[in-house]
């Protein structure tokens, strides 16, 4: 499977899970479980420094090294376009000009689900402005379609809710963006457990993108490695084309003659 | 740049005998307020007084991204707005 790397805005990976780096207990299980993933994309959050705080407070960086990773800033906790973007403008520069961001613009608070028409927007802009932009966004095929037309370099919508674990809830919908779609397909949000990311794959998708599903394990690295190994089972599946479904007629495996009388 | 005094509301209630000999200049980080006895400080004095310069930061000012090359250049007043950020975990 050496061949089949993953292209995001120009750059090849070879892993096709990406990870967050929210909620796990201490930086060191962050590091140890992503190692374990085998992930090479990470997100990342932009937040205010605390003010007047100990200088020697751990940071991130020092467990995440942005040499190993590529890093990847979100705008999580954004509800409008120009917070959006005020977040990603103020990324590029904390990371010394790094252009690849991934967009979330979200319409409540509750459901965290995705405002399409300021992500749009927001979109629009970033592009603009030279940002490669991997987007968050509904299970709709015409915006994701919207979104891929304006120029987005990678296209996530979600499985399910933000942190919800419900898994896959529509397959056809993540078909249908897959079949349509020409820039990579990326599961963001929802995955559970490694099932989840199995089917995310067999479907089609170019890769999941998950945070939850492992930092909220009881055993975080241990479902990290699981979820490595079901990335590339459902990759493999899907590139070896899976036996057509016979609905209420068995086919035996073993040969039907020679048997013993 | 010896004599900025960096202080806090809190600090300032506390010593209310304290005086100035101009009225201090209010600057607003991170939506906290700070008040300096300064005429002039640069970003880079500011991340010194804040002791932030070891971390990893970026800097909007009063709207506009700041790259560090012109932190020095970049003279506080008034009113200014700032917004200091960091990278954390997040998904």
């Amino acid at each position: 499977m050496e061949s089949d790397k993953f292209l995001i805005a120009g750059k090849h990976y070879s892993s096709r899970l990406l990870v967050g780096t929210g909620k796990y207990k201490d930086f060191k299980e962050t590091q140890t479980a992503i190692s374990e993933s085998g992930a090479e994309i990470v997100t990342v959050a932009i937040r205010r420094t605390n003010i007047g705080q100990n200088i020697k407070e751990e940071s991130l960086l020092d467990f995440i090294p942005k040499k190993k990773y590529t890093y990847l800033p979100n705008t999580a906790g954004c509800y409008t376009k120009d917070d959006a973007i005020r977040t990603l403008r103020l990324a590029r520069e904390l990371l010394d000009g790094h252009n690849l961001v991934k967009l979330e613009v979200l319409g409540d608070p509750n459901t965290l689900y995705p405002d399409v028409v300021e992500t749009v927007e927001a979109a629009k802009i970033l592009i603009k402005e030279g940002f490669d932009v991997m987007v968050y966004t509904s299970d709709d095929p015409i915006i994701a379609k919207q979104l891929e037309d304006i120029g987005c370099c990678a296209i996530m919508p979600l499985a399910s809710l933000i942190g919800s674990g419900m898994g896959i809830l529509n397959p056809h919908n993540l078909e249908i963006i897959i079949d349509n779609a020409k820039v990579p397909v990326i599961v963001d949000a929802g995955v559970g457990t490694a099932s989840d990311a199995v089917i995310a794959m067999e479907l089609g998708c170019d890769g999941v993108l998950m945070n939850t599903a492992i930092a909220a394990a009881d055993n975080p690295v241990l479902m990290a490695a699981a979820m490595k190994k079901a990335i590339e089972s459902g990759r493999e599946a899907f590139l070896a084309g899976r036996m057509k479904k016979k609905f209420y007629q068995a086919d035996p495996s073993s040969p039907t003659s020679g048997l013993i009388k | 740049m010896s004599q900025i005094l960096l202080y806090d509301i809190g600090y300032r209630n506390k010593f209310k005998f304290f005086n100035y000999k101009n009225n201090p200049m209010k600057i607003y980080v991170n939506g906290q307020q700070k008040n300096f006895e300064a005429t002039e400080i640069c970003l880079t004095s500011l991340i010194e007084k804040l002791a932030l310069n070891e971390k990893k930061i970026a800097i909007e000012y009063n709207g506009e991204i700041i790259s560090k090359s012109n932190f020095s250049q970049t003279f506080l007043k008034e009113g200014d707005k700032l917004e200091i950020v960091i990278a954390v975990g997040g998904g």
